[in-house]
This record gives structure tokens, sequence and C-alpha cells, in this order.
């Protein structure tokens, strides 16, 4: 009877319970489960689109001594301090996700082979960009090439991979793009507003270009490696140009030389600008979020960032001299515009050509009385004009509270009402891996030949029509110093383009540019918007230099030149080379890692 | 066996093996005739017996049988004493009677058992023939409750002999007495006894009260019954009169300080709102950082206990401790709390009406001040912040002239009203109504009880909707469909109404606070084209337009639940199986017609950020949910004299599938219709489109088992084994073990001397592991990973968002108690204490990492990481006695919970303000500034700056003056007074000013009954909690925060009032209002919670069995410690001004029973 018992009061539970571990599955319905993901082309597609999505712009990068602002950069004064979690770190990781999320995973999809390997070459390609950037920043740095599927992961915990092994990753993920990606000219025809500015063969390459001038002229200048280390950098940027060029890209020169070089940066015709190797998409118009930076970026400046007294005396003088040696320099300026090589009425050039400048400070930076903020100015069939009062002329905007008063870029610029502009913004070009390949050359061989430098330096110069040559003899003519000279090519043509300060650092020459004096334009009252009206404004004034070029006897401004405006004082920016070529690493991500992770040299 | 030391509970039903089921039977009954106090009315019938040489046994299973009336036994030996029957149409009297009176036993009916026990006087059988034979005289009467409700099926026995009575249906009995000398002893399970002399009287009526403390009371306990007595955990009991007594629009507001240990916490009197719902309730303080909800189980379905109708309700029983409620494994960390709802009884069909009528009025609310004296604080505002006043002299005078409505301003009009929103927009009383009507009855073999409810309330606000009402129907069906099954069926239908306008009620509230008094309500029509219609003032939403034209949210909850239990009997000795399936759907239906506002600016154009409702929109949800669950259970029961096991074993799986569909279209056709049908659909953006569905399933094996040895030992482990489908295959089981015992000292024989003073004395422990799941709520799938989408101008982009867990799973609750039992003086006087420990081990907290795992930190998966330590104890004493015939229980409960957050997240900053988590601390922890009074002048603040280098106070260096807060540095003063750190160990200036946690709750509970009379008051409070004001509360004036009367009340500083406990009136003075020791309030009160009056009329019994008439008084009387009176004392920490206040409800009502 007993057993009987049992075996029922068992069957009875077992009835009611049998199967219940299986009948606890249950199937998500309503939430896109990755179960239901990764099937087909269109979900790679979409997965890649986050990429873009992702993808960060910089208005402008303010750690250089390329802009000023009213709130001096941490960076640029050298002021930092270790944060206990960095965006620098955190956003370039949650990127490197997205594309490690889309490796992992994709080769799941049932498509071909082909198809697979170009989305995985995208995915690809932004991981290689982030580490990059974050290798610029932070040197060594956790190479994480996985998707975490658990917080409990040991590898969570690891420390910082030698930069060298990092950018070798690069260079591989990158080869990979370069090889599976389609080209540029298969994209040529493509009107999308997205698929227009998808990463090419050519994005790839661009971008060994830049690494490998970047790590080459580091590792070099920072006795990071053995010369043959640094020199396969470079030649690995060489190497790069030259398959790159056989992609035929060419600089923007429609319109010709007194617009082409403003236009580059608003023609997002695929066909007529080959000069795009790389950029973000906005658009189309009208849709949520399709500004594109470039009207936010000097709609600021009236606001917030304007160029320094230092960028613009960086330009030549259309002797092809530099400020230091030209004969053409204007001292005592009592016109905004004489710095230019014009009257104070922005049209009327200086008397026997002097304050002449290369071609391209005009392209970049408004003058005042410059017609603006009209239909027919426009470039590219954009306006480039913006509204100030609606004078229709430039002027220094000083009513605003928070009046930046430094030169206003042109450069980048459009003067589209906000929503109602969509350009693209251009991470990579054509006229970068010019001046790219002839430091390379340089830095690699010590020498550049004049073909070199007609191919490179010159082929830029004379696309704005700036008719004095980058020679090898016109160096030793003049007592120039031939790197020095690229490097300013360099630093003019690509102004604004937020490569300044990844220069400075590869250089070591941030410890003496960026403690500088941070300077502003030269105020002359009565140019400006509200006319005399600020000088009396004490705390204006009394951040002016002197006729020497001194603020409280101390020299500002290495010119004996007054008037000018002193965002921030040298003695109030430092630059310590012992800590600040490299960024300090988070606390957080210390702590997290169990002191694996090691802080930079000079932090503490 | 020592009969003495009352060894209870040895039960022989006669030989019969099949017979062993009566214990569970038997404590079925037992819980029946207390709660209803009914029992058959089957006394009358007759016994026919004759036999040789029978058993005791075998002759009280013919008792049984022809009777109907169960048999306890108090001595096995004596089944087995051999007997000679001959009787004939006895009743029951003269048969148990003639069948004792040689065996030296006595026996006594108590409801329908026959309880038989050795006589305690050792008669023998001639003095009981003697007894029987003397001279018998007639007493009648009539036994009603301390409700003087009639009590069938009382027993009266005359003291001394076997003779014994029951009462029928009407309460009556009647008996015959021995002698004029005798005393009759009246006694009915759950009742207290009583003695009354006869005295010579014929007519006694005598009111039996309810036994609070009864041992034998029966208590429902997790998949079935105990005794009270034999308890090892930690349970509490609220019957169903306590709940209706309380005359609460919802369950939970009448449980509120009704037992220790339970703390129900209530928001608002927004009707449908009184409390948070689920989260209101919290057994035993915390148990985890995060959500941790008890579970509520209505006859063993999941439900919800705001949707109840109170009077349906026999008894709630709260599982407090693991040992109670570690059956209910993976969702009874936060307990689990059991209701039982009335069922049929075995009597004539009876009809039940109770009926109430309840005003409302609000309790402790701010008041607005008069128009006059609000400029003249915002004149005095602005110019201590610029120089100058809000409004000229001139204007300032218009404003204190309530005559004046409107002055003429150039082209234009300026209005001066003098309104009081506060008035203007809230009804001065509102009211509420319950009916219930209830059908109950049945015979041996069927059982009905069938009810319908209805209940009504009318918030506070004057115009729109505002109100809430809930409809109940409930019926319960019990057969005994043969020997071997019984089948019992209950459903239930619960709906609830609310309406409550769009904007919402409190946000009415807060523009009915801050509303400038000289504002207009009427305002002319405007006109686009400016100054057609012109005026000038300043405007702002108008509180009274939005209530009459705001539209209307409609929330429409229905519950639909039903259980069936197949219950098989009488196949094995001891063994019984039980089955029930059951459902509960619920249907959500919420619908939102919202017309769009517009607001005019003083130039006639619009405001678009003063609209309200725009676009115009129609909002609908729909929600339908089943939760179904198929339960197996198999109970057996195996007793020796000595010991006694009980094992229950059962299995479940329950599944559940809410499914949602919720749409909004907006920019309807017209602002008075509202309808998918009829929108501006050309854009895509006026239709929003979404649904979920969402299922669980889970499984469940468990099982118990009892022991106890000579009722003095009592053991229990309990064990249960859950499943989710919430979880990762590889981690969705749990295994939560409890185990308990207890030892009644006062049942061992040492003890024996001492019962008298001493009747119970019991002591218990428990230890066991419970499992949150509550904290699963929202997560259906936590283990996997989900594709986000979002657009990138106009094309889909995809990615995962959340980092997966596939370790999570249950957090592990391990809980020990220890507790005391004790019965004194007769046990008039029971003391209940409880000391428990909780410790929640594997709470989840979400887990971190460095950002290289490339998730946001807040989308990185919870673990079972964190830790939360919670201690507390409960005490409660209940006193019952009589002084004439006035007979009072007094009772009193109080209880403490303290908790200690070990690890969680890492959570270690601190800022003035509440801290919800902190490592090391209590949750929601309290930190501030310390404040010494005001700074009395400005150079008192420079001159103590000069006197301490360094020192400056909180950001307000330039403007600070005399009657600002005086914050006192701590350490020294060299420093401005700040945050520091931001960790409790470098914590600036901050001090930790306390928790929010209500501490040392109490209740108390006092109840009296004379003649028909009866009379009870309940008290309740919190001894010590501390809470922060929204500093909107003091801003005085912040443009639109207008004075309200506590700043006149407790005034403001000046230099004539120095003391004034508000700072000086300044404009952005947020500074004077940071958190600190001068604004923190005290949050303890004692509040009279419920005051009731009843009489029972002494009507006919022809028409009514009953009639009682009661007025009661809900929330009448506060005393509370805190500074700010006009707000209730259990207001939420950071309330604002959108305050929906507290009612205070004065119920007239009526119950019939026919």
């Amino acid at each position: 009877m007993k057993k009987i018992l049992l075996i029922f009061s068992l069957c009875w539970i077992a009835l009611t319970w049998s199967g219940c571990d299986d009948m606890l599955n249950v199937t998500p319905e309503t939430d896109f489960s990755e179960v239901d993901f990764w099937k087909t082309e269109n979900d790679l597609k979409g997965a890649v689109l986050r990429l873009y999505q992702q993808l960060p712009f910089t208005m402008q990068d303010m750690r250089s001594d390329e802009w000023v602002s009213r709130n001096a950069n941490a960076v640029s004064m050298g002021s930092r301090t270790i944060p206990t979690t960095d965006g620098n770190w955190t956003d370039a990781y949650q990127r490197i996700f997205s594309a490690n999320n889309i490796i992992d995973n994709a080769v799941n999809a049932s498509v071909e082979e082909a198809v697979l390997n170009r989305y995985l070459g995208e995915a690809r390609f932004f991981r290689a960009w982030y580490y990059f950037d974050l290798v610029s920043k932070y040197g060594d740095v956790p190479l994480v090439l996985k998707t975490f599927t658990s917080s409990s992961d040991p590898d969570l915990k690891m420390g910082r991979t030698p930069r060298e092994a990092v950018i070798q990753q690069c260079y591989e993920d990158l080869e990979f793009a370069a090889a599976w990606l389609p080209t540029r000219a298969d994209r040529v025809s493509i009107s999308d507003e997205f698929e227009r500015r998808f990463v090419t063969r050519s994005s790839a390459l661009g971008l060994m270009v830049r690494i490998g001038l970047h790590e080459g002229t580091m590792l070099k200048f920072h006795n990071l490696g053995n010369e043959s280390l640094w020199k396969t950098h470079l030649q690995k940027s060489i190497d790069s140009y030259q398959l790159l060029k056989a992609e035929g890209h060419q600089l923007y020169t429609i319109g010709g030389p007194s617009v082409s070089y403003q236009a580059l940066f608003l023609d997002e015709d695929n066909a007529s600008n080959t000069e795009i190797i790389f950029a973000k998409a906005y658009g189309p118009n009208g849709t949520t979020g399709s500004s594109s930076v470039l009207h936010s970026f000097t709609s600021g400046t009236g606001m917030g960032n304007q160029l320094s007294r230092a960028m613009i005396d960086t330009y030549l003088y259309a002797d092809g001299l530099p400020r230091e040696k030209s004969s053409l320099v204007v001292t005592n300026e009592t016109s905004f515009n004489h710095v230019f090589g014009y009257e104070s009425d922005g049209v009327t050039p200086l008397a026997d050509g002097l304050g002449a400048r290369d071609p391209r400070l005009p392209l970049s930076i408004w003058r005042v009385f410059d017609p603006q903020d009209t239909e027919n100015a426009t470039v590219a069939g954009k306006r480039i004009g913006f509204v100030l009062g609606g004078t229709g002329e430039y002027r220094p905007d000083m009513a605003r509270r928070n009046a930046a008063v430094g030169y206003t870029a042109k450069k980048i610029f459009v003067g589209e009402q906000y929503g109602k502009d969509d350009t693209d913004l251009i991470f990579i070009r054509w006229g970068e891996m010019l001046v790219a390949y002839a430091e390379a050359l340089y830095e690699l061989n010590g020498s550049i030949t004049d073909v070199q430098l007609d191919e490179t330096v010159n082929a830029l110069r004379s696309r704005v029509g700036f008719s004095a040559k980058l020679t090898n003899g016109f160096v030793v003519a003049n007592g120039l110093d031939m790197r020095k000279e690229i490097r300013r090519e360099r630093q003019v043509e690509l102004m604004g383009e937020s490569l300044r300060y990844a220069d400075l650092i590869r250089w070591k020459t941030a410890e003496t540019e960026l403690p500088k004096a941070w300077l502003g334009f030269k105020f002359i009252p009565a140019e400006t918007n509200i006319g005399d009206q600020l000088a009396i404004d004490p705390v204006f004034t009394s951040r002016l230099t002197d006729a020497a070029g001194k603020l409280d006897g101390v020299q500002q401004y290495a010119c004996p030149e007054a008037s000018i405006y002193v965002f921030q004082r040298k003695e109030d920016r430092r630059f310590d080379p012992e800590k600040d070529y490299y960024y300090p690493i988070p606390t957080f991500e210390i702590g997290q890692s169990d002191g694996n992770i090691v802080q930079n040299p000079g932090w503490r | 066996m020592n009969f003495q030391t009352g060894v209870k509970g040895l039960l022989i039903k006669g030989p019969l093996p099949k017979r062993m089921l009566l214990m569970a039977k038997l404590v079925v009954l037992f819980t029946l005739v207390a709660v209803f106090q009914a029992t058959a009315n089957s006394y009358a019938q007759r016994i026919t017996l004759k036999a040789q040489r029978i058993t005791l046994s075998e002759a009280m299973e013919a008792v049984h049988e022809q009777s109907g009336y169960e048999v306890f036994f108090g001595g096995k030996k004596y089944g087995r004493a051999l007997l000679n029957v001959d009787m004939k149409n006895a009743t029951l009297e003269e048969a148990m009677n003639a069948l004792l009176h040689d065996l030296s036993l006595d026996w006594r009916l108590s409801g329908n058992t026959i309880i038989i026990k050795p006589s305690t006087e050792r008669r023998s059988a001639k003095e009981v023939k003697y007894t029987t034979q003397v001279e018998q005289r007639e007493v009648t009467g009539r036994v009603v409750d301390d409700t003087g409700n009639p009590l069938p099926g009382a027993t009266v026995t005359v003291k001394g002999t076997s003779v014994a009575a029951t009462t029928n249906d009407a309460g009556a009995y009647r008996i015959a007495v021995p002698s004029g000398n005798s005393t009759l002893v009246f006694t009915m399970v759950g009742f207290e006894v009583q003695e009354h002399s006869v005295n010579g009287q014929s007519k006694i009526d005598v009111t039996l009260e309810t036994a609070v403390s009864d041992l034998d009371e029966v208590v429902v306990v997790g998949y079935g019954t105990a005794k009270k007595e034999n308890l090892t955990g930690a349970v509490g009991v609220v019957s169903g009169e306590n709940i209706v007594s309380k005359a609460s629009t919802d369950v939970l507001s009448a449980m509120q300080g009704q037992l220790s240990g339970v703390t129900v916490l209530r928001s608002s009197g927004k009707p449908g709102s009184e409390t948070g719902g689920t989260s209101a309730i919290r057994i035993r303080g915390f148990s985890s950082a995060n959500d941790a909800y008890a579970l509520v189980l209505i006859d063993g379905v999941e439900g919800n206990l705001q949707s109840l109708n109170p009077t349906d309700i026999e008894s709630i029983s709260v599982l407090k401790d693991a040992a109670s409620a570690s059956i209910y494994g993976a969702r009874a960390a936060a307990g689990v709390i059991l209701v039982t709802t009335k069922k049929g009884t075995v009597q004539s069909p009876q009809i039940s009406y109770s009926g109430s009528f309840g005003i409302n009025s609000p309790g402790q609310m701010p008041q607005r001040i008069p128009v006059w004296k609000e400029i003249e604080i915002i004149n005095l505002l602005r110019s201590n912040n610029s120089g100058t006043p809000a409004r000229d002299a001139e204007h300032t005078s218009w404003m204190s002239n309530p005559n004046i409505a409107y002055i003429p301003n150039g082209a234009r009009y300026t209005f001066q009203g003098n309104t009081n929103w506060l008035h203007e927009g809230t009804k001065e009383y509102t009211t509420q109504q319950t009916h219930m009507v209830s059908v109950s009855g049945g015979s041996e073999k069927t059982k009905y009880f069938v009810s319908g409810g209805f209940h009504t309330k009318d918030g506070l606000l004057r115009y729109g909707p505002d109100d809430f009402n809930r409809t109940n129907f409930r019926a319960s069906l019990n057969n005994e469909i043969n020997n071997y099954l019984d089948l019992n069926v209950n459903v239930s239908y619960e709906g609830t109404l609310q309406d409550e306008n769009p904007y919402g009620s409190e946000n009415i509230f807060g523009l009915l606070y801050n509303n400038l008094g000289w504002q207009t309500i009427y305002l002319p029509e405007y006109d686009t084209n400016y100054h057609i219609n012109p005026w000038n003032t300043d405007y702002q939403r108008n509180p009274i337009r939005i209530m009459k034209e705001g539209g209307i949210n409609r929330r429409h909850h229905q519950y639909i639940s039903g259980i069936a239990t197949l219950h098989i009997k009488n196949i094995v000795k001891g063994l019984t199986f039980d089955l029930n399936v059951s459902r509960r759907a619920g249907f959500i239906n919420e619908t939102g017609e919202h017309p769009l506002l517009f607001s005019n600016g003083r130039n006639g154009s619009e405001r678009p950020s003063y609209h309200v409702n725009n676009p115009q929109n129609t909002d609908k949800m729909k929600s339908t949910s089943y939760q179904d669950k198929l339960e197996a259970l198999v109970n057996y029961d195996f007793r020796t004299s000595d010991h006694h096991i009980h094992v229950l074993a059962g299995a479940s799986y329950e599944q559940y599938l809410n499914d949602q569909i919720r749409g909004i279209a907006r920019n309807g056709v017209s602002n008075d219709f509202f309808s998918f049908n009829f929108y501006d659909n050309s854009l895509a953006t006026n239709s929003v489109l979404s649904d979920a569905i969402q299922p669980w399933k889970m499984g469940s094996l468990f099982g118990r088992l009892n022991y106890d040895f000579a009722n003095r030992y009592l053991l229990e482990a309990t064990l249960r084994y859950d499943g989710s489908s919430r979880l990762a295959p590889g981690n969705r089981w749990g295994t939560f073990p409890s185990i308990s015992g207890a030892w009644r000292i006062s049942e061992e024989s040492f003890f024996e001397g001492a019962r008298e003073q001493v009747g119970n004395l019991k002591l218990r422990a428990s230890w066991g592991q419970l499992g949150n799941s509550t904290v699963l709520k929202d997560d259906y799938y936590p283990y996997i990973g989900f594709i986000s989408s979002s657009n990138h101008f106009g094309n889909p982009y995809y990615y995962q968002e959340q980092m997966v867990s596939t370790n999570i799973t249950w957090e592990t609750v391990t809980s020990a108690n220890i507790g005391v039992d004790l019965g004194l003086l007769k046990n008039r006087l029971n003391l209940t204490a409880d000391y428990y420990w909780k410790k929640n081990d594997d709470m989840l907290s979400q887990a971190t990492a460095g950002n290289i795992n490339g998730y946001a930190q807040d989308k990185l998966p919870f673990e079972n990481v964190g830790i939360l330590k919670v201690w507390g104890w409960e005490v409660s004493a209940q006193w019952n006695d009589r002084i004439g015939n006035v007979s009072y229980q007094v009772g009193f409960n109080i209880d403490d919970s303290q908790n200690e957050l070990v690890r969680y997240q890492g959570a270690k900053t601190i800022s003035a303000g509440t801290i919800q988590r902190l490592e090391g601390y209590p949750l929601k922890t309290i930190w501030g500034y310390e404040t010494n009074g005001f700074w009395s002048s400005r150079q008192e603040y420079l001159d103590y700056k000069a006197a301490n280098p360094g020192y400056e106070s909180y950001d307000w260096d330039a403007r600070l003056d005399g009657g600002d807060v005086r914050y006192v540095a701590q350490g020294k003063p060299d420093h401005r007074i700040g945050v520091g750190g931001g960790t409790p160990e470098d914590p600036g200036d901050l001090i930790f000013l306390g928790t929010e946690n209500p501490r040392f709750l109490y209740g108390v509970n006092l109840g009296a009954q004379w003649k028909n009379f009866d009379f009870s008051v309940f008290l309740q409070g919190v001894g010590k909690r501390k809470y922060v004001v929204n500093n909107q509360i003091f801003y005085p004036v912040n443009y639109d925060y207008t004075p309200h009367s506590m700043l006149l009340e407790l005034g403001y500083w000046t230099e004539e009032t120095p003391d004034a406990y508000f700072a000086r009136l300044v404009e952005y003075q947020t500074y004077n209002y940071q958190v600190s020791d001068r604004w923190i309030q005290n949050g303890a009160y004692l509040r009279l919670k419920n005051i009731q009056l009843g009489y029972t009329l002494p009507l006919p019994e022809k028409i009514f069995k009953s009639m009682r008439v009661y007025v009661t008084g809900n929330d009448v009387w506060e005393y509370a410690k805190a500074k700010f009176k006009a707000l209730d004392p259990e207001v939420s920490n950071d309330k604002n001004r959108n305050y929906y206040p507290f009612f205070r409800t004065w119920t007239l009502g009526i119950g019939l029973t026919f």
C-alpha cells in the first residue's frame, strides 16, 4: 500500500511538473533579439550605419594654438587634471565596441564573402580610426578586439598594449579594409546622402598615410624606437600614398584659384570633388540632425571660438617668406585689414604690395568690410555669408556677451540657416595627403627633391594661385629650414581641420608653442560692429598690448604691435614635457583594471 | 498519561484509518467556525444505536454519522473502552451522557465538534446519575458576539455537569439546569469562555468576546492552515472585521498600523491612489536596495490588495519570516500576504447588507494668504534682491482693495484680482459610499458565498474628473461530491475606474498653490489681432480652466480570477491530494482625451510654453494579462501518541502573459472629439504605435515537514525549488530552504504550577532563505541581447546597447528570527516579541567595469554582487478583560527596522539631500549642512570672515546679509562651505542628518463593549523619521512661487523678528534653503486613525437577524512633531507644492443581516 501511495504521489507531482525546464523557455516577441538579427545584408547595413551615426565631429579643436576663446582649453593651457572618467577614452571604446560587435557577428549573416568582407572592412576601418585616436592621445592602450559578453570576463582587467602592437593592428585592419572596400570609382555615382560618404579603399589608404606619418615622426622625435622602426612607419605612409594616388584623387580646382580652396569643403559631389577621401555625411536637408557641423562652425565664431593671431602670422607673405624674414610685413597696423595686406576698406591693396599674403589667408579668414550675407555671396552653390546685424559687411562682433575677439574663420563655413544645410564634413582629403607625403619623404630621407615639392607643396600653392614656390634653392637662398617650411605648409593648408594638436605632439614642439601667449585680433574700435563703445570697457582694454607688444610689462606678442587682444598671458600657460605629451588615464579605468593599467608618466 | 498536563490535539476519530483525514478537516472547520460564528443547526438530530461491546471510538463514529458532529478525543486509551449501548431517538445530549457517564469523561460541544475530555472532577458514575436526576428548571437567553451579532452554535453547559445546549441561528438557547445555584458556562470556538451564575434567573443574555489570542485559533499559512499554538515562524493575522471596521477606501490603507512589522506607506488622499499600490506595503523593513514587493495571494491566486472588496475578506495572514514564507521560495523575500476570502457555511441562506456613507474633508494642507499680504511679501522679496518692488505703491494699494478687479492702463486694462485659487479650485468636502450585499449558506454537502460590492469616492478638485470607484463580485462554492472528492470553486471580479485630469491632480494642486493671487480666473476673450481685447497682467496656466476643459484620463482596470480545487481524500489514511487550477485575467483599458488648451500672453500673442496638451491627442492603452497556475499538493499526516508528522509536497507550474498595445493620435480634427479615426494623418509624427508582449513562466517544487513531539517540541522544515523563464537556463533554478523550531515551555510538566499566571510560553526560532524576484519585474529577458534601433537622417541603424547577463539569478535573502509568545493572567494578556535579522547577499547591483567594455556604465548588466543587512524587532501585546458588563480590549504593537547597505555599485557619493543608496549607511540617508541661526547682519559675516581667514559661506558671499542662514563649517572654518570630496570620508561640511525611513512604527487598539454599544479607537504613529521637504515649499517667491500660510505661521526674519523660522525674504534665495538641520523635518507623529461607535438595534428577530449602525471617523486627528504643521506628517520625502492633501473621513454605516 505504502509503495503504491509513494508512486502515486510522485506521479502526481511529476505530472504537473514534468517538462518544466523546457516549458520555462520563452522567446521575445516584441523585442528584437540578436537571435533574429545578423541575418541579411540589410541587417549588416543597419549595423554599419551605427558606425557613421557614432562618428563624432570636431567643430574646432581647441587644444592647440590655432584657436582662441574666452574659456581657455585646459589641454591648451596645461591645466588639466586626472579625470575620473573621460569621454576621450570612453567614447572611443564604445565606438570600437560597435565595430567589434559587427566583426564578431556579421559572419552569421548569409551573404556572399565579398559582401561580408566589405561590411567587415567598414567595421575594421572604424576600429582602426578609433584606436589611432586613442594611441595618439594615450600612447599604449588596452587592445580590445572582441565584444565582451560578460561583466566578469577577466579580459576586462587587461593592461595597456604597447602602442606599436596597437598600430600594427590598425595597419592589419586597414589593409583588410583596403582590400575589400569599394573604391572611390565604385562610389562616384552614388547620390544617397549616406552611401556617398561611406568609407572606400581610399579612406583606408588615406588613414594609413596619416598613421604612418604620425607614428614615424612620433617615434622619431620622442625616441620611442630605433631608427628602422620609425622608418618603417614613414615608409608605410609613403607606400600607402602611392597606392592612394592610383585611386585617382586630385586637388579640387573647380572655380579656379579664387574660389576652389573655399569651395572644396562645400562641394559634396563625388564626381567633381575628388579631393574627398573620408567625410562625415549630413542630410538630407530638413531631416532631424541634418545640419552639418559646417554651419555651427562659424555661426559660433561670433560667440566663441576664433582664430589666433599666431595662426594669422603663420601664413607666408606674398614673397614666399615668413613674417620674421619678409620685407612685406606691416608694422604699427592701424586697421584690422593691414595684416591681410589691405586698406581699411578691405578692397584696396596696400601700396607696394605691402602685407600681401598667401592667398589662402583671405580665403580662410574674414576681413573687415568683406561683403557677406547677400544672396550672391555663394560658393559651390552655398551661401557663405552670415547674418550680423544686417550690415552686409563683416565686422568683428563685439556686441554679444561671449564674443571672442579673434579672427573669424571663413574656411569650412556655410551661411545657410540652421537645419537648412547638410554639407558633409571632410576628415581626410587629398590636400592632407600631399603635405603628409612631403613630410614623410623629408623625415625619412632627410631631404626632399624639388620634383617631390612640386608634386606636393607647390601643387597646393598653385591651386590658390600662390606663385612663390618652395624649392631647395629658395630655402637655401633665404636661410630657411626645409622641415619648418613643410610643417608651415601643413599648418596653413590644414588650418582649422583639427590636425594641429596632434602635429605639435608628434613633432615634440608643443612644449615651445603652447606656452606662448594666446592672442586675439588687432583691436581697431571703429571697425567693430559697435564702434567706439567698447573702448571704454576697462576689462577689455586692460587686455590689449602696448606698442611694444607688452601687457603689464611682459612681452606677450613677439612683435612690437599695439592693441593686440591677449586672451591669455603666456605666464598663465604651461606645457610640462614630462607629462603633457600624453593624456592622463582616467582613475576609474585604472581602478577597474585592478591596477593593470598603469598611469602615464608624470600624472599623479 | 497525565491528563492534567492537558496534552491536546491527540485526535482519534474511530479506528477507521480513513478518518485520519479528520485532523485536516477539523482544522478547516475550526477556521470556519471561528470566523463565521455560525454552525450547523442540526443539533436536534436524533441518535439511535444498539450494540454490545463496541469501543467508544466505534460508538462515536456512529454518533458522527447520525448527527454530523465531528468528534475530538482527549485521550487515546478511552477510545478503546468497551460499551454496551441501547438508545433510540436520543438527543445528542442524552446519547453522549449515556455513553460517557461510566467512563469519567466529560464532553462538550464546540461548534459542530464534540470534544471529549477526561472529567476534571473525577466524578463517579453515581454522581453523574445523581446530577442528572435533580430537579430541573429552564433557563433561556441569547448569545451574541461583541458586535451584537447572534452566535449560533455556541455551547452552553451547566458547570460541573455534562448538561449542555447549543444556540440556534438567532443565538438563542434553552437549557435545563439542575438548580437555581448552577453556573452556566458559555463557550464557542474563537471566543472567550464566560461563566454566569443562574441565581434564580430564567433569562440570561450573554455577549461573548472575540478571543484575540485564542491558542486554538487557526491561522492560514502557506499551503494550509496551522493552529497558532503550533506556529514556529512569525505570522501576523488581521481579521476581515478589523479591515472592514477601518472604513478605509482600500485594504492597504486599512492595514496600516495593525500589525507589527508591516509598514503601509500612504501617499495622499487622491481617490484610487491613496497608497502607492504594491510598493506601499513593506514587511519587516527593506529586503533589497532594489525593489522588493510582498507576494500577495488571494485564495492562492496572485492578486493585488487595492482592488479587493474589504468585506469579502475573512482573514489576512502576513508571513514575515523565512520559516513561514520560504515555502513560496523565490518570490517571498519581501514577505507573503495571504488573503482568505469568506466561504459559505452550513446554515439557512443568510443575506447581509452593509452600506456606508462618508464625508471627506481635507486634512492638513497649506493655505493661501490674502492678496494684499502676498504682494507685500513679493514686494519685499524683489526689493531685497533688486531694490525695486514688484509693484509700485499705487498698484499695491489696488491689490489690497477687494473692490478693484481691473484698472484702465492706457489702451489696456490691468487686472488686479483677489483670487484665492485654492479656495476656488477645491471643494469643502467630498463624499464616498460603499455598498455590499452577500448571500451565503449551504448544506453539509454544498456551501456557497456570493457577494457584490460597490465603492465610490470623489476627489477634492472642484471641477473636472477626480474620482474613483470600484466594483466587486465574488462567488465561492464548496461542494463535497462524494466521500472521496471535494470540489471548491472561487471566482471573482474586481473592477476599478479612476478618472483624473490629464494635467495630473497633483499638478493642478501645484497651480492652485503657485498662481498669483491677483490673477483673475476669467479673462476676456482674447484676439490674436493684438490689443482688441487688451489686458495687461502676468498670465499663468489657469488651473480652473484646466480642470474644466483639460480633458480626462480614464483608467479602467478589471481583473477576473478563478480557482478550482479538487480535493481527494479518504483513500489512504492521513493522505490527501489537492489539484488547483487558477487563472487571473487582467484587462487594463486606459484612455486619454487631451484637448489642446491655448494660452495667450498679455498682448494676445500665443504663449506655447503655457499650452496644455500640445498637440491635441488621443492616447489609448489596452493590455490583457493572464496568469495561470497549475498546482498539485500532497498532504500526509501521521500521528502516534506523542509524535505527529505532517508532510506536504507540491509542485506548481505558472505562466504569465501580458499583451499590451498603445496608440497615440495627435492633432485630431476637433478639440471636442477623440478618436483614432479622425486626426491629421498626413504627418507620420502624428501617430505613435507600440506594443509589448511580456511573458514569464515559473516551475516550482516544494515541500514541508512538520514534526511535533508531545505538542511541546515543534520542528518545521521547508524547501522550495523555483525556476523562472526570466533567467538564463543555467541559472534559472534556485533552492530556498528553511528550518524552524519552537518549544512550548508552558506545556512542560515542570511548568504546571506556573500555568495559572503564565498560561502560554513559547520560544520560537527560525532560519531560512528567500528569493527576491521583484527585481526581474521589468526585464523579461535579462539574458538575451537585444538590438536597439534608431534613425540616422531617416535611415534605420541597429546596435546592441545593453550587455546581457547569463549569470544573473535570484537575490537570496538569508533571514533568521527568534521570538517568544507569552500568555499571562489566564491568557488575558498576550505578548509576542520577535527579533529578526536579514542579509541579502546576492543583491542585484549593476556591474562596473572599465570603459573598455564598450557599453555605457548604465547599460552594464545587473549581477548578484550587492549586500544589504537588515535587522529589527517587533513587540505586540493584547489585553482582554471585562469590568462588570463592560468588556474591553487593549492592543499595542511596535516595531523597528534598521539596515545597512554593505555593498552596492561602489555608491559613495553624497550631496545635500537624500541619498538613496550609500555604501556603509542605511538606505535613504539625509545629508545636509549644520546651521546656527541667521547672520544678524552682513557686518557680522564680514567680521567672522576676517576672524577666520579663508572662510566663505556657501555661494552667496557677495550678497550675504542679515537674515541669511549661517552655515557652520565642519572642522576649522578656513574654507568655503561645500561638499568637500562628496563622500562620507570627505564630506566637507555635510553632516549626517538621519534617515528617511520611518522607525518605531506603532499602533494602539482600544475597544469596549457595553450592552448593545461598541466603541473602538485605533491610534497609529511613527516614533522616528526625518524628511526633507522640497525647497519649493520654502520659497516664498521665485517668480511664480507664491507665499503660502506657513510663511506667516512660522514667520520670516526681519531685524525685528530675528528668531523667526524662515530666512529673510529675498528673491533667488536658494542659498538659504540648502538641505540643513534647519529645514529637515521631524516626521514623528501620532494619528487617531480610526474611532468608531456602534449600536446594535434590539429588533425583532423575525425581520432581521441583526442590525447594527455605526459612525466612524478616519484620520480625524494627529499630533505631529514637524514644524510644518500644514503638511500631513506622512507626506513623502522631497514633497513639492504638487500636494494632494490627505483626507479626514466621517462615515455613517449600517450592517443588516436577514
